[in-house]
């Protein structure tokens, strides 16, 4: 039987990268990393993904943006972002020091902008590219690319070539079959997958009788998804090769280790670091103290055991 | 900074659905408080899980180590943080935001509030009549009988007050009570028809105008893009852009 170990090692490898811990920041719920300095210091965590960018500058949605629900939060944002060469130019050079693990997460609303985005990104100082696929896809209707798996092959397919850099994939949960999505992003190129993006999801203002957001449908995080996203997760990482990326209402070290047992490869964490700024860190320490509680040594000792 | 948790010292209703809280650090060891700039806020959780959220709340008065908010009850989060008893704990992230910047406030200083939007206006009147303004007047307007004015009159050369139903000074909207170019710098905080019309009276009389802004917040740091608001400059966020803007920068018809 193995000693107990006082300090358990939380380090992960992700595409050639060695991360400190598993614990990386969700795409959109960490601005640019710049924004969390007051609190913690960035290097805390295994990485950092980035405010979703496009190709150009977006102002985002109007009307109401947020709705809080019971254990959840609803979003309508609208990848609000500077765009591509904003955060080449500027936004890059203020935060690369801030992570050895800086992810830039990409979206489009069409395939040449996807590559021409992707392309910038990947030849500026970035270590991994998150693709996000959730965008609806404006010349099919406005169905997400990430919904049926030949629409998410053929942007990952599109974007390899120029993506220089590890290219994951950020699966939704609204796919119509999401193992067949993830296989098919896969055999594209993709060298892992993050997953759960928001799930879509409806609020309604009975006093008022309409829907609460402009756009009718918004995306759903926090605890109430958990459950979910972590049998998604274990879908997803049985079914490809490839490391895969868990989350989805992470709270706790506990929620950690539970993805990391589904078959995660590290996890991102969003709302609660909304919730309360220094939640990450909190979660870090909570996974080292279950480790040594448990007596794990690594998280390769509980990967996928579930 | 930190999210710390904070021992409840007193949570009284001061109005119908209008509470002060008051609440201190948990322990005598934490670290000196950080100074709290006039408009800032901030957020306060109970530890209960529900809501999720924290509540955005700007800063009524501070004494020593003590923080006072003076809110209104809107929803789930006020109603759990209303119904705190003296030594309840308090989760506290602050302070937050752009407040009002004091040394820029120079002259007949008008400062406009409506309903709730009277909060900010005790910790920054203190902050100007120590700063030697003595031409501060408050305008301040009610749906019904006026709340949270009684206790910085001392720092004010003239107090005006409007209320709605007439239970109290002039019967109407606050915006009748005063004309703009009577002052160098109107300061508001208020409901949103209420923030415009003191928008547009400044525009108008040539007079500097600053808004306290409020809006929907997910996080209050910065994090989320979930409390923007349009402005002569893009889409700013409410909560570290602001709560504080040139008057002139806001525009009202996106989130009216």
């Amino acid at each position: 039987m193995p000693m107990p170990d006082a300090s358990p090692d939380l380090s992960v490898e992700l595409c050639g990268l060695t991360l400190s811990n598993p614990v990386i920041a969700a795409s959109g719920c960490f601005g640019f990393g710049e924004e969390i300095l007051p609190f913690y210091h960035p290097s805390r965590l295994g990485g950092i993904s980035t405010k979703g960018l496009t190709l150009r500058p977006r102002q985002g949605n109007g009307g109401i943006r947020l709705h809080e629900t019971r254990a959840g939060l609803m979003n309508s944002i609208g990848l609000q972002n500077p765009g591509v060469d904003a955060f080449v130019q500027t936004i890059l050079p203020r935060i690369r020091g801030l992570t050895p693990c800086l992810i830039a997460n990409v979206g489009g609303h069409e395939i040449a902008d996807f590559v021409e985005a992707v392309g910038m990104v990947a030849a500026a100082d970035v270590d991994m590219i998150e693709l996000n696929i959730s965008c609806p896809n404006i010349k099919c209707g406005g169905q997400a690319f990430g919904n049926r798996a030949g629409d998410a092959a053929s942007v990952v397919r599109a974007v390899r070539p120029v993506c220089g850099k590890p290219l994951m994939v950020k699966l939704s949960p609204n796919a119509d079959d999401l193992v067949g999505v993830a296989l098919a992003c896969e055999e594209a190129g993709a060298d892992a997958l993050s997953l759960v993006n928001t799930f879509n999801a409806l609020a309604i203002d009975v006093h008022a009788r309409r829907a609460v957001f402009d756009n009718v449908t918004a995306g759903l995080s926090g605890p109430a998804i958990l459950p979910i996203a972590l049998r998604m997760t274990r879908d997803v990482a049985r079914a490809v090769k490839i490391p895969v990326v868990g989350m989805g209402g992470i709270e706790t070290g506990e929620d950690v280790a539970a993805f990391i047992m589904a078959g995660a490869r590290a996890v991102q964490v969003g709302t609660a670091g909304l919730v309360r700024p220094d939640a990450l860190p909190v979660i870090v320490e909570e996974l080292a103290r279950f480790m040594a509680a448990e007596g794990i040594a690594n998280l390769a000792e509980i990967r996928g055991i579930v | 900074m930190t999210t710390d948790l904070h021992v409840v010292e007193g949570n009284e209703v001061v109005a119908p659905g209008i509470y002060r809280l008051s609440a201190g650090p948990s322990s005598p060891s934490a670290a000196a408080p950080a100074p709290v700039q006039p408009g800032q806020f901030h957020m306060l959780k109970t530890v209960a899980p529900e809501p999720l959220l924290p509540r955005p709340i700007s800063i009524h008065e501070v004494t020593g180590d003590v923080l006072s908010f003076l809110y209104e009850v809107k929803g789930a989060g006020t109603r759990n943080i209303a119904a705190l008893k003296p030594g309840d704990p308090l989760r506290v992230t602050g302070p937050l935001g752009r407040g009002f910047d004091v040394d820029a406030l120079t002259g007949r200083i008008l400062l406009v509030a409506g309903g709730i939007g009277i909060a900010p206006f005790r910790y920054l009147a203190r902050a100007l009549a120590e700063a030697g303004r003595t031409q501060v007047t408050l305008a301040a307007g009610f749906r019904s009988r006026p709340y949270g004015i009684d206790d910085f009159q001392p720092y004010l050369r003239d107090v005006r007050i409007a209320t709605e139903d007439g239970s109290e000074g002039v019967k109407g909207w606050v915006t009748a009570l005063y004309s703009p170019r009577d002052f160098d710098v109107v300061v508001a905080c208020g409901p949103v028809p209420m923030m415009r019309a003191v928008q547009q009276g400044c525009v108008e009389a040539g007079t500097r105008g600053i808004l306290s802004m409020e809006a929907r917040m997910a996080c209050g740091v910065g994090l989320c893009l979930g409390c923007t608001i349009r402005t002569t400059t893009g889409m700013r966020r409410v909560c570290t852009d602001g709560p504080v803007f040139p008057g002139e920068e806001v525009f009202f018809d996106a989130h009216a």
